[in-house]
């Protein structure tokens, strides 16, 4: 037998598939490099180059396909076959071959990536280049070999690519078959050489097979609809395990809750009414004739209606909900159980009048920060006033005053029993910027660059501990990202001296990235006297942080460990507005519609435990339970800006099993 | 005599649990032509893949130029010559490179000889295999079986699909080719007026068995048919080789193998006015082996 003559047919009838495939590969990245040599823009063509190289595995798909379609159709194969050609050698010819034609067109993106790189000074050389390449090539060789062997037993291209791709698909899932408690993508990555050995068996097993297969002449003489029901089969089962990387947290209750609608009435000078409406009293508001939205520009009475924002406020080990309900979780079945609290006729404290000032609050919505103290509701808030004065070039926003008010629920409304000033807090480049948390019996109260500590024991008589004024560096404004994927962090150590350490250093870290609901949650993870916290990177991933050291000014702290998001949990929510806390050594990390579970305690790894995601729902708020269940408010986005009753808004409250 | 060029003893084999060769015994004598006859789907191409090598039979033997066809499976195809029915090749290739693509298995390729084959066969060497026509696909396979002169050419219904100008056309370069060539050739058919002028031997393939493997001679010699009209104590059982009966009226024709003296006296006894014997052609000998009815009962029934 003369190899250079079987090589040579191979190359000859698989020419067109090659040129097809390039064309395929190519189109992107070739028109990218085109462009960019043209408009000058850096030449980097590297995203293009991945994308491109998603598709090399199918394409491997198909050269195999055709490579022994081309061989093996029935009357072409007792034509060579009864040459004395060796199908072992013939085959593992052919295998090779058809091999070194799928790397090549795989290559051919990376090589003009590589190229570009080199003229456009990109540092392409970075470990996660390599990672991709080396998954690729894998892949791509894996998706050959499983098309081959599909192939030379199912004579059909199409029908064989597809079964192909399928099983190439069914071994990149198999891992979670296996009882190694693989829940995550990552952990195949991140756990070694399992995933590798699973892709390898399957190429060597592929290969074996096929040999055994084209001697033995086994081929299958199936109908189709027997091979539809088979691919049927292996999609339903991947389906099973695709659904359960998307969305494998299990909801034990939902139900559905009655919208509500605020009524906001705005006042010329300060004050905002606000009065909330069932669906059928707000069409009945309407029927009398009041008109709503009538927003002027800014100045002025007007009123606007919004949908209320369903908050779950932690009080103790309770979860509160529209101020009014505690959400009571018995046999995973949850209610909401009405507040019942002593009535007590009480005259509100009276606050310091101060009319022609600017008011704002923190925080910012109602219904937040309650904290029950000896048996009664409180709440408290940071009341910030200020004027505006003339100035070249722009206006200049004084601040004048600063209170903190502790608010008490008397069974149908909240009354102010204590108001403390802490203007001393101001600065005089002061912005409104504030935080707040309660540790222990103290409160600690964010105002800019300053923070007083507050003791809370008898909220209804605040009391002044201390106020370190001008002393901070001003709050991150992106909330929990990473800035410029530093590895190495130093971030200032508050001066709260009377706390404990571990929870002084949590305080400071939830403070510099500036956690804005810092009051009940955290991005600190305090676990065997190590201390984590977590960000997220603007590239879709997590990062791990930790601390290594301390002294009387500062935490050092550095970077340990990051899980970029796969592609499908990078496509389940928006960015926007993520939110990210740790809870008992999870990390729960919100995008909009979806609810990531992380576990960052074993391995000091970031692992993913469960995924929820409801398509057009927005999750409004979430509160995790002392068993990790975890409660989400969920509303459907139906808002209507012209009339609300038409098209009412749907809220429900889900219960999801701790994954 | 000398040892035979294809030995295949009590040869099995099934697809699955559909048996399709059951206990096939066959002696190809070297140099012969030798006619391989069965209906389609009677095992033909499964009883020569499996000379060939190409799977597995579930018992038997199958000794091919004296090797065991799956055992030296590579040491027979280089003695073999093999032409499929309906034979598909690379149609990208031209004549010339798929020419030397099959020299390339062979070491002892006989370029001369492929040379003037080309030439008989008028080939144009840098025409694509696709654009030949069917007559001219069936000559380049041919020359590709035998370019490393064969010892031995297996050919699996090779004409089918040709029109009778290119089907004799075909034959005769088997003929001239091989006849005088002192090759043993193995020719599958189905139909019996391409095999009766040119093979020495012919083997019928009934439902996976030989029904009758003998020189043609013989076979022609051996079956006769006989017409009478049967007097009443006419019981055809005591005949030992009927193949077929029909009726026609009160006249009844009787094909018998193996027609002795002995047979023939016996058939005119039981006719009441006298006996019609009659030469059968290699299509009707091959059609009462393979749908005769065999069994008498029905005609007696009439009677």
């Amino acid at each position: 037998m003369k190899i250079q003559g079987i090589i040579h047919q191979n190359i000859s009838q698989l020419k067109w598939h090659i040129l097809a495939s390039l064309a395929v590969i190519m189109v992107l990245p070739a028109e990218e490099f085109i462009v960019g040599l043209k408009d000058g823009y850096g030449f980097d063509i590297g995203l293009t180059v991945i994308s491109s190289i998603i598709i090399a595995p199918f394409l491997a798909g198909l050269i195999a396909c055709a490579n022994v379609q081309a061989d093996l159709d029935e009357r072409r194969y007792i034509f060579w076959r009864s040459k004395p050609a060796g199908v072992k050698s013939s085959i593992t010819l052919k295998y090779f071959i058809g091999i070194v034609l799928s790397v090549f067109i795989l290559a051919c993106p990376i090589i003009l990536w590589t190229i570009v790189s080199l003229f456009s000074s990109k540092n392409l050389f970075e470990s996660d280049f390599w990672y991709i390449i080396f998954l690729s090539f894998f892949f791509v060789i894996m998706t050959y070999s499983l098309c081959f062997a599909s192939n030379i037993v199912v004579r059909s291209t199409a029908r064989s690519w597809l079964i192909g791709i399928l099983l190439a698909g069914f071994v990149l899932i198999f891992p979670f078959f296996l009882p190694l408690g693989y829940k995550d993508y990552f952990d195949i990555y991140d756990s070694g050489d399992i995933f590798m050995i699973i892709v390898a068996v399957s190429i060597v097993f592929a290969f074996i097979f096929s040999l055994f297969a084209a001697q033995h002449d086994w081929h299958l003489k199936t109908n189709l609809r027997r091979l539809l029901w088979v691919i049927a089969g292996l999609v339903f089962i991947m389906l099973m395990l695709f659904s359960s990387q998307v969305a494998n947290i299990k909801v034990l209750q939902e139900k559905e809750i009655e919208p509500l609608l605020v009524m906001n009435e705005v006042r010329p000078i300060g004050g905002i009414l606000a009065e909330n409406y069932n669906v059928e009293e707000f069409r009945d508001y309407l029927r009398s004739g009041e008109i709503i939205r009538s927003i002027s520009s800014g100045e002025g009475e007007y009123r606007e209606a919004f949908w209320e924002i369903n908050p779950l406020e932690y009080v103790g080990d309770k979860v509160l909900f529209r101020l009014r309900y505690y959400i009571d979780e018995v046999d995973n079945k949850i209610s909401l159980g009405e507040f019942k609290s002593t009535p007590e006729e009480i005259l509100p404290k009276p606050v310091t009048d101060i009319n022609g000032y600017g008011q704002s609050t923190f925080p910012y919505n109602d219904d937040r920060f309650i904290r029950e103290i000896n048996g009664n509701l409180y709440s408290f808030y940071i009341y910030t006033y200020d004027r505006t004065v003339e100035a070249e070039p722009h206006d200049r926003t004084i601040y004048e005053k600063v209170f903190l008010r502790s608010y008490k629920y008397t069974g149908h409304s909240w009354i102010t029993v204590c108001e403390l000033d802490i203007s001393e807090c101001i600065t005089d480049d002061m912005i409104n910027n504030e935080a707040m948390r309660i540790i222990g019996d103290k409160l600690f109260a964010f105002i800019d660059k300053s923070f007083a500590e507050v003791d809370i024991t008898n909220p209804e008589d605040l009391k002044m501990i201390t106020s370190k004024v001008n002393i901070l560096p001003r709050q991150n404004w992106y909330f929990y990202y990473m800035r410029n994927k530093e590895n190495k962090v130093t971030i200032p150590l508050i001066p709260a001296e009377e706390i404990d350490i571990e929870e002084r250093i949590r305080l400071s870290i939830d403070r510099f990235y500036h956690s804005h609901n810092m009051y009940d949650l955290s991005i600190v993870d305090i676990y065997n006297k190590k201390i984590s916290y977590f960000l997220i990177d603007s590239s879709d991933g997590i990062a791990r942080y930790e601390v290594t050291g301390w002294n009387q000014d500062e935490i050092n702290c550095e970077l340990k460990s990051f899980r970029k998001l796969t592609m499908l949990e990078g496509m389940t929510g928006a960015k926007h507005g993520s939110d990210l806390f740790v809870k008992n050594g999870r990390l729960y990390y919100l995008t909009g519609n979806s609810l990531m579970v992380f576990d960052v305690r074993s391995d000091n790894r970031i692992r993913k435990l469960g995924h929820f995601v409801r398509i057009n729902y927005e999750i409004q708020d979430i509160a995790v339970l002392e068993d990790d269940n975890i409660l989400l408010c969920l509303s459907l986005d139906t808002e209507s800006a012209s009339d609300f009753t038409k098209n009412p808004k749907r809220v429900s409250m889900c219960l999801l099993k701790a994954p | 005599m000398s040892e035979p060029a294809i030995k295949i003893e009590g040869l099995h084999f099934s697809y699955g649990k559909k048996q399709v060769l059951k206990g096939v015994n066959l002696e190809v004598p070297k140099g012969s032509i030798f006619g391989f006859l069965g209906r389609n789907g009677t095992g033909k191409t499964t009883l020569i893949k499996t000379m060939l090598g190409l799977q597995k039979p579930k018992s038997g033997k199958c000794l091919v130029g004296g090797m065991d066809s799956f055992t030296q499976t590579l040491d027979i195809r280089k003695r073999i010559g093999f032409m499929a029915e309906d034979q598909q090749m690379y149609g990208w290739m031209k004549v010339k490179q798929i020419i030397k693509w099959v020299a390339g298995f062979y070491p002892n390729w006989d370029y001369e000889f492929s040379d003037k084959l080309i030439v008989k066969f008028g080939l144009s060497l840098d025409a694509k295999v696709k654009e030949l026509s069917k007559g001219q696909n069936s000559s380049l396979a041919l020359l590709l079986a035998l370019g490393h002169r064969p010892d031995i050419v297996i050919l699996d219904d090779p004409t089918l699909g040709l029109d009778p100008i290119a089907r004799k056309d075909f034959l005769r370069h088997v003929i001239e080719l091989l006849q005088s060539d002192g090759v043993t050739v193995f020719f599958s058919s189905h139909l019996l007026y391409e095999i009766e002028p040119v093979a020495d031997y012919i083997a019928i393939l009934d439902k996976g068995v030989i029904v009758k493997s003998c020189k043609t001679e013989e076979l022609r010699e051996s079956v006769r048919r006989f017409i009478l009209t049967p007097s009443s104590n006419t019981n055809f059982s005591e005949i030992p080789g009927i193949l077929d009966t029909f009726q026609t009226g009160n006249t009844i024709s009787v094909t018998i193998e193996d027609c002795t003296e002995q047979k023939r006296e016996k058939i005119k006894s039981m006719s009441s006015n006298g006996t019609q014997e009659n030469e059968l052609n290699l299509d009707e000998i091959f059609e009462a082996y393979v749908i005769g009815n065999k069994g008498l009962e029905s005609i007696e029934s009439k009677i």
